[in-house]
């Protein structure tokens, strides 16, 4: 009898399933769980900011500044009298809006270009596309970042009626530069699968290209993407901190932990720790937390695990 | 004999040809050294409606080139596929509709015929969109399918790799029949399968073929197999039909000494164990002599 | 009456699984006499393959030997530690495996494969030595030109030429028993003739005892003694060939016999008999 027999999970709707397989293979997996939590903790930072910050972020009270980590401000204030623990509350939403957005730009961008090089396969076209994506992605990203951004200026960019401040501009840019990964990943699995016996079947059977291409073979596609597109929001995270630490992300006085590193340049030696210590700690954190949850993702996605499945 | 006229042909390979390069690659083709394999050369074949015709080649026979040809999931560089008459290199639109719809392929592999994530009544569900039915009516026509072909109706929510190798290969027959083909090439539909699944599968294979009146391209490396089932057996060596025939004549009396070669090397059990003692005592008792 | 060379006893073979322990092999029994070619029969998960690497100890992990003995020449290999059985795979018993690609070396040549393993069990013997034997057991095999193919690699092989290499690297160390698991499944019914008749050959030659593996009953009883049939983990039947072949007594080998298609069964009928009967003849 099939295994799917004993178990009653089979019975449920495929999400609900695909939930459920999901908890158990975090319940199984410590260093999955620890990194979903501190993602959720940092995403809930992000969006509840307003709600859950004990102060205003951005006001300077002078009389305030420099004060170490106590009951009042539990994790000091800056040179400005401003609480730390409520920029870094605030800082979580640049960080967060950059590296997710960017993801999400990066993965439509990206996926599109590799299918089509797929679906081109063996041609010039390919090569012509490949061989772009190739060029782009020898530069580094914090390079092009820099470089870019330090061509175009800081300021915000009016195009018709909509407003592009630095810190779109940034997650733009950065999305463009995800595309290359993403689409060598999905040529690369896309040209495997398009070879197998259920493309050529979907054929016979006189299914259209677009369709076999993001029916049957985009799906088959996702687990390496999905993997990758975690430990890209990472990525971006240390590039936006990278970017703003240098003066060209987002700009004072909004709070991002990469500005706040900045500021906290000249109190490393003078004993003021809390400054550099917490932004620090909340990029590293929440980088490993992406960490964690792609490299447990890789496994539950992983179609070769005996008890692993797939998601639909 | 009857005076009726024959039937209808449905598939025919007419000098067929088809090379594939290998060694591709740029410096190799500026180079001159890449090669050419000759998959088909001249094949010429007939499938006639109501049929079992059974292509039995080994590996590098050309077998599945010609398997793929015949569905059109490749052309062939000189001669004529048709079907039906129409030269399927050169069908477009209404043509080649009807023709996909005509024509359905089971596959080797059960593992990769069916898309690992998508479950079965999906993988039907599609194919019924294909062939045209409302939505409103799949659910039911799935279920039909899937009793058609021995499984029952709960599968429908089972991904591929929650089944036997047996029920994959009836779902793959399933979607296949979701098109209501009037001809199926089977490509090694059971060399994946164990024995006994083998003979399940089989006749299932020719219960549809009776109840729904299919024309089969059954393609195997099993002469004795194909012997068994099909109305004319042709042989495949190197890209070319070396023999064809009814299967007793085949087998009793090949012309082809490669069919003889392939006859010779298929095991024979017991008889074979025996025939094997006999030579060796022959050949023993010979180099007594010679050595005395 | 000769001492068994191989005497399996009630063998266990378990595996981990989601849901608890899965028994494989649940107390199966089989012997090899010296000189004799025994054959063990079944389909996919009958426990036939995993039998096989157990007598040999290479159950892929974390499946263990749970039960029984694994007597050769009266040792038990069961209770042997991994370095006492190191000197016994390769020399005494060795194995054939079905796919021959991916159980050569793809990164050595096979004349560096063939004089490792000569090495690997007899340390003192020098490289020409060893090379010299690499030679000798490659024409064995009836690979023509043998010293020139030393130098040549794997993939230069046909599939069943590569076949023919993996029984000369079997048979390098002189082993008294050969355990082939289905040796030619993967090849062409004319090469995997050629390299049965190669089975045949060693066995007068060399006095190599075999356990040959597979799901194909025709072919084990062509060139095996006794047969051993094996379902779901248990030896349903067992017993000289031809009593097998000719008079099975339990109802799955008898399944087996009826499911295989033969050639002497094709009797000459008309279209119209083939499309009113659909069956499959026995």
């Amino acid at each position: 009898m099939s295994v799917a027999e004993k178990r009653p999970l089979a019975e449920a709707s495929h999400v609900m399933a695909a939930l459920q397989r999901i908890w158990q293979g975090a319940r199984l997996n410590w260093a999955t769980t620890t990194g979903a939590v501190i993602v959720l903790v940092a995403i809930g930072a992000a969006i509840f900011a307003p709600l859950i910050a004990p102060y205003d972020p951005i006001e300077i009270a002078i009389e305030n500044k420099l004060l170490p980590p106590s009951a009042e401000f539990w994790l000091g204030t800056d040179h400005g009298g401003r609480d730390i623990l409520s920029r870094v509350i605030w800082g979580a939403r640049a960080s967060l809006t950059v590296s997710l957005l960017a993801v999400v730009i990066g993965v439509t961008g990206g996926v599109l270009i590799g299918l089509f090089a797929a679906y081109h396969s063996g041609s010039w076209v390919e090569q012509i596309v490949m061989r772009a994506i190739d060029a782009i992605a020898s530069i580094p990203l914090l390079i092009w970042a820099i470089a870019i951004i330090g061509i175009v200026g800081v300021d915000s960019v009016d195009i018709g009626p909509f407003t592009f401040t630095n810190v779109h501009k940034l997650l733009i840019l950065i999305g463009l530069l995800y595309m290359p990964t993403l689409a060598r990943i999905t040529h690369a699995v896309a040209q495997v699968e398009m070879t197998s016996d259920y493309v050529k079947a979907r054929r016979v059977q006189g299914a259209g290209n677009l369709a076999i291409m993001f029916g049957d073979v985009l799906p088959n596609c996702l687990s390496p993407l999905i993997v990758q597109a975690t430990l890209l929001v990472a990525i971006g995270i240390v590039v936006e901190a990278s970017v703003s630490f240098v003066g060209l992300g987002v700009q004072p006085p909004t709070p991002s932990w990469g500005s706040m590193l900045a500021d906290a340049r000249n109190y490393v030696f003078s004993g003021e720790w809390w400054l550099p210590v917490f932004p620090g700690a909340a990029i590293s954190l929440t980088v490993i937390g992406f960490n964690l949850l792609g490299d447990g993702l890789r496994d539950v996605l992983d179609p070769r695990r005996s008890t692993g499945r797939l998601l639909t | 004999m009857t005076s009726q006229r024959e039937p209808e042909i449905l598939l025919e390979f007419v000098k067929a040809r088809k090379e594939f390069v290998l060694d591709d690659g740029l410096i190799n083709r500026l180079t001159g050294k890449r090669r050419l394999l000759r998959a088909l050369d001249d094949v010429s074949l007939t499938v006639r409606r109501g049929e079992i015709v059974g292509l039995v080649g080994e590996s590098g026979s050309g077998k599945s080139t010609l398997a793929q040809a015949a569905v059109r999931l490749l052309t062939v560089d000189e001669g004529y596929v048709n079907y039906r008459g129409e030269n399927l290199a050169s069908a477009r639109g209404g043509a080649l509709k009807d023709f996909r719809r005509s024509v359905q392929m089971v596959f080797q592999d059960t593992g990769s015929s069916l898309n690992p994530r998508k479950t079965v009544g999906r993988a039907l569900d599609e194919s019924l969109a294909l062939r045209g039915l409302a939505r409103a009516r799949r659910a039911e026509r799935s279920n039909e399918l899937l009793n058609l072909v021995g499984l029952e109706g709960v599968l429908r929510q089972r991904y591929p790799h929650q089944l036997s190798g047996g029920q994959r290969q009836r779902v793959a027959i399933a979607r296949c029949l979701a098109l209501e083909p009037e001809f199926l090439v089977a490509d090694e539909p059971v060399a994946s399968l164990d024995v006994s699944l083998q003979s399940q599968i089989i006749r299932l294979l020719l219960k549809l073929r009776n109840e729904l009146g299919l024309t089969l391209l059954f393609i195997s490396h099993d002469l004795a197999l194909v012997s068994h089932i099909s109305t004319r057996v042709a042989v495949m060596h190197a890209g070319r039909i070396v023999e064809e025939g009814p299967p007793e004549t085949v087998l009793r009396s090949p012309s082809d000494p490669y069919t003889r070669a392939l006859l010779a090397a298929i095991p024979k059990g017991i008889k074979g164990r025996r025939a094997r003692r006999e030579s060796a005592l022959l050949s023993a008792s010979a180099h007594k002599e010679a050595a005395e | 009456m000769t001492a068994l060379l191989l005497d399996v006893r009630d063998l266990r073979v378990s595996f981990p699984m989601a849901n608890g322990m899965t028994e494989a092999v649940r107390g199966v029994s089989f012997s090899v006499a010296p000189g004799e070619a025994i054959g063990i029969v079944g389909e996919s998960g009958s426990g036939k393959s995993v039998s096989a690497l157990a007598v040999m100890r290479l159950v892929a992990q974390p499946g263990r030997i749970t039960g029984g003995e694994i007597l050769f020449e009266g040792r038990d290999l069961a209770a042997l530690d991994e370095k006492a059985m190191r000197t016994v795979r390769g020399r005494h018993i060795s194995m054939v495996f079905q796919d021959p690609l991916s159980s050569l070396n793809p990164a050595f040549t096979i004349g560096q494969q063939l004089v490792d393993t000569v090495r690997a069990h007899r340390p003192a013997a020098t490289r020409e030595a060893a090379r010299d034997r690499a030679v000798e057991v490659l024409e064995l095999v009836g690979i023509t030109e043998a010293g020139r193919r030393l130098t040549s690699y794997p993939h230069e092989f046909s599939g069943g030429m590569r076949q023919r290499v993996m029984i000369a690297l079997a048979i390098a160390c002189e082993p008294k028993l050969l355990i082939a698991d289905e040796p030619t499944t993967a090849l062409d019914v004319t090469i995997q003739a050629q390299v049965v008749a190669l089975l045949w050959q060693l066995r007068e030659k060399l006095g190599l005892s075999v356990l040959f593996i597979s799901h194909n009953l025709d072919l084990v009883a062509e060139i095996c003694d006794r047969v051993y049939v094996m379902h779901t983990g248990n030896v349903v039947e067992h017993g000289d060939v031809e009593d097998i072949f000719l008079r099975p007594q339990h109802s799955y080998t008898r399944m087996l016999q009826n499911c295989i298609p033969r050639i002497e069964g094709v009797e000459p009928w008309s279209a119209a008999a083939r499309s009113s009967t659909g069956e499959v003849a026995p």
